[in-house]
């Protein structure tokens, strides 16, 4: 096998592969040591690459499967993360200056989860700084840039993820999502991204944002190895006291459930107002694509997001104000302007205002799955309604203009992540400036089975997962 | 109805945290606080007295069964 061949298999299709003795660890990293190093200068997308290492581990893996021993069902799988999921006594960037040298205190659950399954970690990704900001701008160690553009945004905080898992320079990554970074840069960059309900993947050992509101979750090539990882990833988590201590399903049995009959919710409100043509033709393909799979599409309609959108807002940055006051006090100098500028708007937000907006989650949430779920399974909506901005278009810095332009970019994840529901981003096409377009699909609580089902449908009958970038 | 956030109270709030209050822009930081205030404060208005933030869980749980 080539390495090109090599590097368009999936994650999961990899992991068969060296399964079944046809391809050796080694010489999968090999292939996307190679592949990472071409790409690094064009896209920015790797913090630190750990090539020694990581081959070292390469070769343990082939050793022990020669010796009939395997780790778990990403054996040798190379993969590599955010730099935001600690490993103890590595540096963990988290995106900034100042955590910079900084050893981690601990090994977070997710990436002691992947080591179990087999998984090999050779680099650490870029992300946006503390993993506040939309766009993937890093003003530290340089903007991520697109893979299939290099002049246009990654979407962020999980930027490297994004770009390298799209590249192929990566076969899956960890990313995380407090208000859309994980399905923003799914959209961005035409990769899967799973959000899973909250507490049903541990926090333990990754940076937090926002208590409330952060979730950990993988971008992948593929449905199905967003299934693969969400099942190693998921289930009780001592570390981690918001973790969900009930069984977790089969996600890789899910794929097959079937599709046919389930109702998908077209939303009447909220969020196509003001849409692009280009997003609404690529929404009504992928819908298209969906009834002929024998899924019935019904017009519901949910509450207006609105406030769930501005609550958010009061929750995460007071949450995210209070992680970082002390260096805020201490360091002002060593935050990006925009990030301090976001943060210290923080601790300007009433406690009241911070205990209503939590309060009201709950009532939220009730009155969302009520007016959805009663109607259909699956709630089917964009990622994003315009068309990707440029990096230069969206370089707000710190100005006054800010909050009005990330705002609009997370206008359609929000709400969803405050809601704590689970959601799935699958690409559904291209846009007019030949830019990858994602649907999110929206679920019951803890309902991620019947999302990973529906989204592998759709690939199996669409090829957009299968499009590469020009090198 | 309520007044308008003045960007005086952010940089008095902001020295309070030991913060220097050009670090949040004033002006803009109380007209988008303003803005998340305006908007959710109807559906913070609509509240019940007893609604409490530990709800949100429960009815997490009440979704899964």
């Amino acid at each position: 096998m080539t390495p090109a061949e090599l590097l368009a298999l999936s994650a999961t299709q990899l992991a068969a592969q060296i399964r079944a003795g046809r391809v050796r660890c080694v010489q999968a990293m090999e292939a996307v040591l190679a592949q990472a190093g071409q790409v690094q200068p064009r896209l920015n997308g790797f913090i630190r690459i750990e090539a020694e290492r990581a081959l070292s581990a390469a070769h343990a893996a082939d050793r022990e499967a020669a010796a009939g021993r395997w780790r778990g069902p990403l054996h040798g799988v190379p993969m590599a993360h955010k730099d935001m999921y600690y490993r103890a006594g590595e540096i963990s960037t988290c995106g900034s200056k100042i955590l910079r040298e900084r050893p981690a205190p601990r090994t977070a659950t997710a990436l002691a989860r992947l080591d179990a399954a087999g998984a090999i970690q050779f680099a650490t990704l870029n992300m946006s700084e503390f993993a506040f900001n939309p766009t993937g701008h890093n003003w530290h160690f340089g903007h991520c840039r697109n893979a299939w553009h290099p002049d246009y945004i990654t979407g962020g905080s999980s930027s490297g993820s994004g770009t390298t898992v799209a590249a192929r320079a990566n076969f899956a990554a960890l990313g995380s999502d407090t208000g859309g970074s994980i399905r923003l840069p799914a959209t961005f960059c035409g990769t899967v991204g799973m959000m899973a309900t909250v507490g049903r993947v541990s926090r333990a050992g990754a940076m937090p944002l926002s208590h409330s509101l952060d979730r950990v979750g993988p971008l992948t090539r593929t449905v199905e190895d967003a299934a693969q990882l969400l099942t190693v990833l998921a289930g009780a988590d001592a570390d981690d006291p918001t973790c969900e201590t009930g069984a977790v399903p089969d996600f890789v049995a899910a794929l097959a459930l079937p599709v046919r009959g389930l109702r998908v919710g077209r939303p009447t409100r909220y969020f196509y107002d003001g849409a692009d043509a280009g997003v609404l033709s690529c929404m009504e393909a992928s819908l298209d694509v969906l009834r002929s799979l024998g899924a019935t599409v019904v017009d519901v309609d949910p509450p207006d997001l609105s406030a769930a959108g501005a609550a958010w807002s009061i929750v995460a940055t007071s949450e995210a104000a209070a992680l970082h006051a002390k260096w805020l006090r201490t360091r002002p100098q060593d935050y990006s302007e925009q990030i301090r500028t976001r943060l210290a708007q923080g601790l300007a937000i009433p406690a009241h205002a911070y205990v209503d907006a939590l309060r009201m989650r709950g009532p939220a949430v009730r009155g969302f799955c009520d007016a959805v779920f009663s109607k259909c399974d699956v709630l089917h909506a964009p990622v994003i309604g315009f068309a990707t901005p440029t990096i230069t278009e969206s370089e707000v810095g710190g100005s006054p203009a800010m909050m009005a332009v990330l705002g609009r970019i997370t206008r359609l994840t929000r709400p969803i992540s405050y809601l704590g529901l689970p959601a799935l981003a699958v690409p559904v096409g291209f846009q007019p400036n030949g830019l990858p377009l994602a649907m999110q699909l929206i679920g019951r609580a803890f309902d991620e089975s019947t999302l990973l089902a529906l989204g592998h449908a759709y690939q199996r009958a669409t090829d957009w997962h299968q499009r590469v970038p020009a090198r | 109805m309520r007044s308008k956030v003045r960007p005086e109270l952010v940089a008095a709030l902001l020295e309070v945290a030991g913060v220097a209050p050009e670090a949040a822009r004033a002006d803009a930081a109380a007209a988008w606080l303003e803005a998340q205030l305006e908007g959710a404060q109807a559906a913070f208005d609509a509240l019940a007295f007893e609604d409490e933030p530990a709800a949100f869980v429960l009815e997490m749980h009440r979704q899964l069964r």
